[in-house]
């Protein structure tokens, strides 16, 4: 009888533990694509992740796109990853480039799933995926552009399917790609009721972004189809309406005014712990003012002030705007005066004690000043300097001066450029725009598509102060053809044999770059 | 060993009885009055409980001298006179061991246990799901000699090193409490789990390292979940390592299984035991680092080739010294252990209870490790046919330990505080003239500056809080119900839980908590297993023929659930971890978890015939919900034989008495690779923000792969027993071939994927080898014996494809806390080669003053080179170093691993030596790379003193010069190779005893870890193993950036039995 119990027993148990043992696991803290995304609220979940990468990028854009250009240099060690960028030491491995094409491609698949994943959805609102897909192709040409920009041709990956080693598409194929996305995108909404919608893609971003891709594709494709695309440029900055210059040329970058979009038209969003507990992860921020209030140099700062900052008319509120030579203090209630002066943008003068630390302005990416240089430079490139180019770099200008115009009651136009030639015109817009854009990620861009990143790099390397605080300026000197492009990351090719290397770097077999680029 | 064995001589007799000198004396009385004492008792087996029969008791000597005896009667009882107390009885029967009891005083019947006399051939090992005979054993089996574990250290897994051949333990780091790395045969995983199966009194316990981290806070190192288990506890521990014994555990049996089983009480006595130790440790070598004038020159030197300044000729004659920072981050570390055992039994029960206290601080400042542990293990036989019991264990462990900066990103590659306090330049000092800490290095020029503010390395480690705190409930029970004579049905139900804590505060002032002024973190994660295992067992003997099968259902299931909250911007920091509510911005909380369930059938048959022919069947079904529903099972099948020739009629030999081949073949798997894997999933987080405001995100986790299915290993062994002079001298070799496929690895794939990797089944690995040990006896007589035991292995790893793809290089980001080493790579997975490669540039001397440039290769992140450059092969010959020209620099692969010990007694001493190998392993010496590049910020090698200069023309050490380019060359790929003198033991028996228990004794020893290290490596420890991350990933072996240093450590201690 016992024996029977006890069996009795041990088959419950038995029974028991195996039923409850289901090899049927339901994923904990995470939801699968069988049950996600469902609804609207999902499908904004969903398109918020392809917002990220901007995000988190901004640590790395600086290093890409300023740093190795002519205005600035790495107060870091030179065996700090970055510091070679800016003296072209950099190599296939620097992981700086490394994680900027990671992050660039990270948005770019998860942008991808969001085209695939809601386009397949039959459960959410036709308005929200209209929208939400929309905002993923602005944000999917986002990267692309940079990526284009960065590398020229790259692998243009569309679908969660595509092949896991892709070939390098063309300059071409990457843009025609981009304006496809990017015209989609003009479906957008011009602006957001909610609060919480502000710094979504909007129309105007669409627009404004179409207008500088087909600018950068006028003037970095075949000169024949340049025409045609400065025309497109044209007419999308035109489509950029509702936006005007702040007066104050810093409220931009105003931690009080983050929904302000009167000027900026897109931005990477940064509140604080966004990434980490109490940190906005703006490196702008941190690099630019990481050493505070002394004469330490910090990570990032102008390479030479005679040439920068020294001979910038005082009158132009961007200079006050650009750089901080004189900064108020208010630990000790007196105004500190820096020897070399810091990049002003991004320090956070509303919370200047943390200002390296929680770093939260958020990023400028479009601005309505852009859009005006690129419809004037647009212009003048295809006709020459019409009144309309006049009328659109004018109006950056008196902003510029605008606090001297009103306080001296001078004339509106009393900054005025006027009567030049198109090649002064060019000539007047490239200054223009260093001054508009400095320490705004967009130097070694415009320097690469004008085609005159050589000349100018050197040229300012050479007239660098042979002293101590300028070894790493001298060092830009080093410049040569093959850093029109950065190298395809060396761990990239190891794992994609498909991946050729641009011309110039370690294990390439590209032809040089043309004469025109000097 | 089995569990009967340890007890040669057993006395039965009853401590509950009190002897008092007044019943002596009357016992004394007695005698003198030449009164007959009839002494009755009864006689049991120990194995069955059941009476003896025909057991010869003896008188052993009385006091004048007579002897005389008797013989159990048919149901066990005996009757004795004796003349006079106290006697020694000596009990023996044939098959049993003789048994010896003094008998003090006389009450009662006394209860005498035989327990079984068994040689080495039928010792009973202890097998999966059961025991076998050792005659019987058709796979490889090899038992750790107790010497190895019975030494109190922190965890036994770390002192397993060196015991037996094929078992390879790195003790990675020199951290009270920290992870050993354990590889039996070899790793056959890349990157799924490669790490043993442990096997504790019937109960399966993975040992997953993620445990005790809850991913809070910026923690290195972590605190070894092995080290819950009290190795004072362990009565034996086997080591299974091939297919004919590990099938049976099938889908967790690749790596190998490590059985082991605790005390158990002995019957008929009641001991207690208690044993105090105490120790201090030191570090085993300190690096030889710049003095402060010495810097001062390399320093001026480096800014005046960059055409800067930098110190006075007469500044730097002023420099002395300088600060010693190394010497300022160690310290002097103590311990101390402390175990009380209380064991026993009766007839119907058996008990083991027991605690342990282990304390010990580290020999860098603010580390140490704390635990209390205790335990109960309980036997009872209800009837005949039904005994239960319960082994229950629960231990709360503490570790605090350093911070690591990976995420920083640190120019310079700062692993962590400790790196940064040894690399600080001897210039600035550590405190200030007030005796506060120094917060002002002007060297400084990365991230751990703020303002005028630097963090300061000692203050880094002193102040920041990395404490982990695991408590482990572990616990089984099973039922053994004899259904008929041969039929035996086992349940073992149990469970293992643990908490981790996990508390985390970087201050203002540390490296951490600079930017985010201050930096609070908490982490709970629990990790709960349940577990059942019901079998069947069949035992029949029928004439020449014994089959002993089994069949059996197991199921498992795992639930992991973690929280961590993060806050910081603290503006009193007094409360630190305990109040983050005092930061005043809080970080995104986090929480998770993961279930996985196994379910498996077993069976295995034992047949043997005249035990000549042994042969073992297994086959195990496995059920795992790591996988999609078409690829959960796998069928892991494995078949053994032995034939022991010396049982042949022919085999005549005096001299051997054992023989035997064997053989064995079969296949295991492997599902080490976390769950879910083969599923998209999205997760959330709040990464995005509008409007000010962060807002929910959902983004794909991972590249999803439906088709994941089991790894297998296919595995193939065959091996020699032989056993001469009546075990005197006993003999194994085995040699073995694995072949493991359908690799579950983490392969990188190209970003374009949105990912940096991919969980695939991908390529094979082949693991062949060959082990021989040796053990014996030199001496045995009544004074003294001395034993020794030696082995040596050597396995041959190889990677023989990946599918696709021919190679790829760890990606060192993928992992953020490694960010050091994501410049480097200094690690390939490639076809041809055995994992751990090392992967870059054959150094190739110093471009001298007169050298032809034009023919000096330049590599490609340089313009031009000069004299007093560092050269390196140009391999293709194209005149410049470029990615074409990295190679295969070796690999941490052993060529072969080896371990001897020996014990002697000599009346009341003992000594024992305990020797620990390797030969032919290569680690990367990371932080002598960090240490000898160039550099204004942080200190270097006092090697580079002797740099290349014109007018010292070093061919070794290039000419100061300060790059980012750093790149692995050979130079930084060091022999590991290793002797060490793990344990020296020194003991002495006092010559009296506490009490009169024939056990009784005390103890006094002394004993030394470490005392002995033979390496040519230049770093803290040759088995040192950091990359920053999980130091038992298989994918990062070899590499050492800055691992805690090891000590030489001396015990002395007492052990008291009453």
């Amino acid at each position: 009888m016992k024996k029977y119990l006890f069996i009795t027993i041990l088959s419950a148990i038995l029974i028991t533990l195996a039923s409850c043992n289901s090899l049927d696991v339901n994923p904990i803290g995470s939801l699968t694509g069988a049950n996600f995304p469902k609804t609207d609220a999902d499908a904004i979940a969903l398109v918020n992740g392809a917002y990220v990468d901007i995000s988190e990028i901004s640590t790395y854009t600086s290093y890409l796109t300023d740093l190795p250009s002519d205005e600035e240099q790495c107060g870091e060690a030179v065996i700090s990853a970055g510091a070679p960028i800016g003296t072209y030491d950099h190599t296939p491995s620097n992981v700086m480039i490394y994680m900027g094409w990671t992050y660039l491609y990270q948005g770019v698949t998860t942008a991808n799933d969001v085209i695939d994943q809601l386009s397949a959805s039959t459960t959410i609102s036709s308005a929200i995926k209209a929208r939400t897909i929309n905002e993923a192709k602005f944000l999917r040409a986002l990267y692309y552009f940079s990526i284009v920009q960065y590398w020229g041709d790259a692998p243009l990956v569309l679908h969660s399917t595509d092949s896991k080693t892709p070939v390098r598409a063309t300059v071409d194929e990457l843009y025609t790609q981009i304006v496809t996305d990017l015209t989609d995108a003009t479906a957008l909404p011009a602006t957001y009721s909610t609060s919480t919608d502000l710094g979504r893609a909007t129309q105007g971003a669409a627009n404004a972004l179409l207008a500088k891709a087909y600018i950068t594709w006028a003037q970095t494709g075949a000169s024949a189809d340049a025409p045609v695309r400065y025309q497109k440029s044209i007419d999308a900055a035109n489509k950029v309406t509702g936006y005007s210059l702040t007066n104050d040329f810093l409220d931009n970058w105003d931690t009080s005014k983050k929904n302000n979009y009167t000027e900026n038209i897109f931005k990477a969003s940064h509140t604080i712990s966004q990434f980490y507990s109490g940190d906005g992860f703006n490196h702008l921020c941190h690099c630019s003012f990481v050493t505070g209030f002394s004469q330490e140099t910090p990570h990032l700062i102008v390479s030479d002030p005679a040439q920068f900052y020294d001979n910038w008319d005082s009158r132009d509120q961007r200079k006050g705007g650009s750089y901080a030579k004189y900064l108020y203090n208010p630990n000790t209630n007196s105004v500190f005066t820096f020897n070399v002066p810091r990049y002003r943008k991004y320090i956070d003068t509303l919370n200047i004690n943390t200002s390296a630390t929680t770093r939260s302005i958020d990023r400028t990416i479009i601005r309505y000043a852009d859009v005006l240089l690129t419809k004037a430079e647009a212009i003048n490139e295809l006709s020459g300097p019409t009144t309309e180019a006049y009328t659109s770099i004018n109006q950056v200008r008196r902003r510029a001066y605008k606090k001297t115009i009103d306080s001296q009651h001078l004339a509106a136009d009393a900054f005025d450029y006027k009567n030049l030639t198109q090649t002064q015109f060019r000539d007047s817009l490239q200054k223009e725009s260093l001054h508009e854009f400095t320490y705004e990620q967009q130097r070694w861009f415009n320097l690469v598509r004008w085609k005159i990143l050589l000349k100018t790099v050197k040229a300012v390397a050479s007239k660098a102060p042979n002293t101590e605080a300028y070894t790493q300026v001298r060092k830009k000197s080093q410049i040569a053809l093959k850093h029109y492009r950065f190298p395809i990351p060396q761990s990239e090719r190891d794992v994609n044999p498909n991946l050729t290397q641009n011309y110039g770097w370690d294990g390439s077999t590209a032809s040089a770059y043309d004469s025109s680029y000097q | 060993m089995t569990k009967v064995s340890k007890n040669l001589k057993k006395r039965s007799w009853l401590l509950k009885k009190v002897v008092t000198l007044t019943f002596l004396l009357i016992s004394s009385l007695l005698v003198n009055a030449q009164q007959q004492i009839v002494v009755k008792g009864k006689v049991f087996s120990e194995k069955n409980n059941e009476a003896i029969i025909g057991a010869t008791i003896k008188v052993k000597k009385s006091a004048k001298g007579e002897l005389n005896g008797t013989i159990s009667d048919g149901k066990g009882n005996f009757s004795l006179n004796v003349k006079s107390l106290p006697v020694t009885l000596t009990v023996s029967y044939i098959g049993t061991k003789e048994l010896e009891t003094d008998i003090y005083e006389y009450t009662e019947p006394i209860t005498i246990f035989l327990s079984e006399d068994l040689n080495l051939l039928n010792e009973v090992v202890v097998v999966g799901y059961g025991t076998q005979k050792r005659k019987e054993i058709t796979g490889a089996i090899s038992t750790i000699p107790s010497t190895y574990f019975k030494q109190s250290t922190t965890s036994f897994d770390n002192s397993l090193g060196g015991a037996v051949a094929g078992l390879n333990v790195t003790q990675s780091s020199g951290q009270p409490g920290a992870t050993s790395t354990l590889r039996i045969r070899g790793g056959n995983s890349i990157t799924g789990g490669n790490e043993p199966l442990y096997v504790i009194d019937g109960y399966i316990l993975y040992n997953d390292n993620s445990n005790t981290r809850t991913g809070a806070g910026n923690f290195d190192g972590g605190l070894n979940p092995l080290s819950s288990i009290n190795s004072n506890d362990i009565e034996s521990i086997e080591v299974l390592k091939d297919v004919s014994a590990t099938a049976i555990y099938g889908s967790r049996g690749a790596n190998g299984v490590i059985i082991i089983t605790t005390k158990k009480g002995n019957k008929g006595s009641d001991n207690i035991n208690y044993q105090a130790t105490y120790g201090f440790q030191k570090v085993r070598k300190k690096l030889d680092l710049l003095n402060g004038k010495q810097w001062a020159q390399l320093y001026t030197e480096l800014k005046q080739n960059n055409g800067q300044t930098g110190f006075t000729d007469a500044q730097i004659n002023s420099f002395g010294e300088g600060e010693d920072w190394q010497s300022a981050a160690l310290q002097n570390g103590n311990s101390q252990n402390h175990q009380l055992t209380l064991s026993g039994g009766d007839q119907k029960t058996r008990y083991v209870i027991s605690g342990n206290y282990t304390d010990q601080t580290g020999i860098i400042k603010n580390t140490d490790y704390k635990k209390i542990s205790g335990r109960v293990n309980l036997d009872r036989t209800f009837s005949k046919s039904f005994t239960a019991g319960i082994n229950v264990s629960a231990s709360n462990s503490t570790q605090n330990g350093l911070s690591n900066y990976g995420t920083l990103a640190a120019p310079g590659r700062l692993a962590g505080s400790y790196d940064l306090a040894i690399r600080t330049s001897p210039l600035v000092s550590v405190y200030n003239s007030d005796g506060s800490f120094n917060y002002s290095n002007p060297y400084e020029t990365g991230d751990i500056r703020l303002g005028n503010t630097t963090v300061n390395g000692i203050s880094d480690i002193v102040n920041t809080t990395a404490e982990t705190k695991l408590t482990n409930i572990f616990g089984n029970f099973y039922a053994n119900y004899t259904i008929i004579p041969s039929l035996v049905a086992k349940a073992v139900v149990g469970t293992d839980l643990y908490r981790t804590k996990q508390n985390f505060y970087a201050p203002k002032t540390s490296a951490i908590g600079l930017i985010p002024s201050g930096l609070g973190s908490v982490g709970n994660k629990s990790s709960d297993t349940w577990q059942g295992a019901f079998t069947l067992n069949y035992n029949k003997k029928i004439n020449d023929h014994s089959i002993d099968a089994l069949v059996g259902y197991t199921t498992q299931k795992n639930s992991i659930e973690y929280a961590t909250a993060t806050s910081s911007n603290f503006s009193n920091e007094s409360l630190g971890y305990t109040s983050l509510q005092a930061g005043s911005t809080y970080g995104a909380p986090t929480s998770g978890g993961s279930e996985s369930v196994l379910n498996s059938y077993i069976a295995r048959a034992n047949y043997s015939f005249k035990e000549r022919y042994n042969l073992t069947a297994t086959l195990r079904a496995d059920g795992s919900s790591r996988f999609a529903e078409n690829n959960r099972w796998g069928y892991f099948p494995s078949l053994g034989l032995a034939w022991n020739i010396n049982q042949e009629p022919f085999f005549k030999s005096t001299v051997i008495d054992n023989l035997k081949l064997r053989v064995s073949g079969g296949t295991v798997g492997n599902q080490e690779i976390g769950d879910y894997k083969y599923l998209a999933t999205y997760s959330a987080a709040a990464n995005a923000s509008f409007g000010g405001q962060l807002v929910t995100d959902y983004t794909r986790t991972r590249l999803a792969n439906p088709n994941l299915k089991w790894e297998s290993t296919s595995q193939y062994n065959a091996g020699i027993d032989l056993g001469l002079w009546k075990d005197k001298l006993n003999f194994v070799v085995d040699v073995y071939s694995k072949k493991t496929s359908d690799l579950l690895v983490d392969i990188p794939v190209a970003i374009t994927t949105g990912f940096t990797s991919q969980t695939q089944n991908i390529g094979a690995v082949t693991n062949k080898g060959v082990e021989f040990a040796v053990n014996g006896t030199f001496l045995k007589t009544k004074n003294a014996n001395w034993t020794f035991s030696a082995n040596i292995a050597r396995n041959v790893n190889e990677v023989t494809s990946l599918g696709t793809i021919t190679s790829f290089q760890p990606n060192f980001t993928a992992d953020n806390s490694s960010s050091p080493l994501s410049t480097i790579l200094p690690l390939i997975v490639k076809v041809g080669q055995p994992l751990g490669t090392f992967y870059g540039y054959q150094f190739d001397g110093v471009v001298q003053t007169g050298d032809n440039l034009s023919k000096v290769p330049v590599p490609s992140w340089y313009s031009t080179v000069q004299a007093g450059d560092p050269k390196w092969k140009d391999q293709d010959n194209d005149g410049k170093i470029t990615e074409a020209d990295k190679v295969v620099l070796g690999n941490s692969q052993p060529d072969f691993t080896y371990g001897f010990s020996t014990s002697f007694g000599f009346k009341k001493f003992d000594v024992s030596v305990l020797f620990q190998g390797s030969q032919g392993n290569k680690l990367y010496n990371a932080t002598r790379q960090n240490l000898e590049t160039y550099s204004t910020t942080y200190n270097s090698s006092a090697i580079l003193a002797d740099r290349w200069t014109t007018t010292n023309p070093s061919t070794t050490i290039p000419r100061a010069y300060e790059t980012s380019k750093i790149y692995l060359d050979d130079r930084y790929i060091e022999d590991a190779s290793f002797l060490k003198l793990k344990t020296l033991t020194i003991g002495y028996t006092l010559p009296f005893r506490v009490t009169n228990s024939k056990n009784s004794n005390i103890r006094i020893f002394v004993s030394a870890q470490n005392l002995l290290t033979l390496t040519k490596y230049k770093g803290y420890d040759p088995e040192a193993s950091r990359y920053g991350g999980d130091e038992t990933n298989g994918l990062y072996q070899g590499i050492d950036l800055t691992a805690y240093p090891s000590s030489i450590g001396f015990n002395f201690g007492a052990s008291v039995t009453l």
